[in-house]
């Protein structure tokens, strides 16, 4: 099996991480710092434990602001809702994921807000100087995503944060795919330091098949597990002109994926490529 | 003549187009997708070919379309990639090849199954 759907999920789970967790749930997995009991007294240490290294891990100064949600769209959509309201004006751009665009869709059509997108270029980046003139006096949020999930851009965040500061609006950083892979800069909060500005994403397209058909191929010819289709961000595929053919096919490799597998997955689709020709003659 | 031109039902929904084919009166979703797996015949399916470009269903695609619309009807979804694969005796690569407009928006859809919809 060669799994390349990291960007959706990671698969499989660090072994550290299953015996972490089993082992948090069967010895501790009580209700934290809500019991005076020694367990729910451990089982808040942990939590605090948790908030510390993940305040250090993104440069952030007080453990106590940091949150846990479901995922990263319950993380948007709370950070959204919570901070835009009646009469304000977001800017974003055309890479976001719909866990982004949908909500402020949503508060738009409610009349509750407007917004503005930031188109991306032809390499697949934003340009800050887009965002910054589309600034209004009730601008209230800018959200963007750190690296563009079907693109693997790396975003210039840093000076697309120190635009927002100069102006006293808050940044939302959507980091779902960037995390872990990009650097950040403990001072610099949102500071990429990855060199090449590209995580290790890429989608392709296999010209006369449907995305979902050469993912059909790939999974049941081939045992190779990729994603199909817009990967929930529109907008990017009406830029590149994926729309109409049903999105694009996104190869995602994680921890586990090694060299051997990604040979393997380029033969593959050599192999869907020219058979297909080879129909189509 | 088999079809008659789409056109939108009342409501204007670009999502619920009413075509007649083969001289029934189906809804298709905005990809062309049947909205009711029941809505489809032999004779719809032969029509929908044709569209393709596929002139003659031979009995290898009708061994698929069978298969498609059996497991279907048997279990409420689609078959699995691997289960598709099984069940009509051949690589998806061949699969592909059969149909002109592929699995998805060939066989898939000739056999009357609703849009996989996936984001």
């Amino acid at each position: 099996m060669t799994y390349l759907d990291n960007a959706a999920t990671t698969f499989p789970k660090a072994d550290t991480v299953l015996e972490a967790m089993v082992s948090t749930y069967r010895k501790i997995g009580v209700s934290p710092g809500r019991g005076s009991y020694d367990l729910a007294i451990e089982a808040e240490d942990l939590v605090q434990t948790v908030r510390r290294k993940v305040a250090a891990f993104f440069g952030g100064t007080d453990p106590n602001r940091v949150i846990f949600t479901s995922n990263a769209t319950d993380a948007l959509n709370i950070a959204i809702q919570g901070i835009a309201g009646r009469g304000d004006h977001v800017v974003s751009t055309h890479l976001e994921h719909n866990s982004v665009l949908r909500p402020l869709h949503h508060l738009c059509r409610k009349g509750l807000l407007e917004y503005d997108l930031v188109p991306f270029d032809g390499n697949g980046y934003i340009s800050p100087d887009d965002i910054a003139v589309l600034f209004r006096a009730n601008t209230r949020l800018v959200v963007v995503c750190h690296a563009a999930n079907v693109l693997g851009t790396i975003q210039p965040i840093a000076e697309i944060g120190r635009i927002c500061a100069e102006r006293g609006v808050p940044l939302l950083v959507d980091a779902a795919q960037s995390a872990g892979l990009a650097l950040y800069d403990r001072v610099d909060l949102y500071c990429a330091q990855d060199l090449t500005n590209h995580i290790g994403l890429m989608t392709i397209t296999v010209k006369g098949i449907d995305p979902q058909d050469v993912g059909a191929i790939l999974d049941a010819d081939f045992d190779i597990q990729v994603r199909a289709g817009l990967h929930c961000a529109p907008l990017v595929h009406q830029h590149m002109g994926t729309l109409d053919m049903a999105g694009t096919v996104r190869l995602s490799p994680g921890h586990s994926t090694t060299s051997h597998d990604i040979e393997v997955t380029i033969k593959a689709v050599q192999t869907i490529a020219t058979h297909n020709r080879m129909g189509n003659a | 003549m088999d079809t008659i031109p789409a056109q939108n039902s009342q409501s204007g929904d670009p999502n619920r187009v009413t075509r007649v084919v083969a001289g029934r009166e189906i809804v298709f979703d905005g990809e062309s997708f049947f909205w009711d797996a029941e809505d489809w015949s032999e004779e719809v399916a032969e029509t929908l070919a044709r569209e393709t470009g596929l002139h003659e269903l031979t009995e290898t695609h009708w061994k698929v379309i069978r298969f498609l619309r059996e497991y279907y009807f048997l279990n409420g979804r689609s078959p699995l990639n691997h289960q598709l694969k099984t069940g009509v005796g051949m690589s998806m690569l061949d699969l592909e090849k059969l149909f002109p407009e592929g699995i998805k928006r060939g066989a898939r859809r000739i056999a009357g199954l609703p849009n996989p919809k996936s984001c």
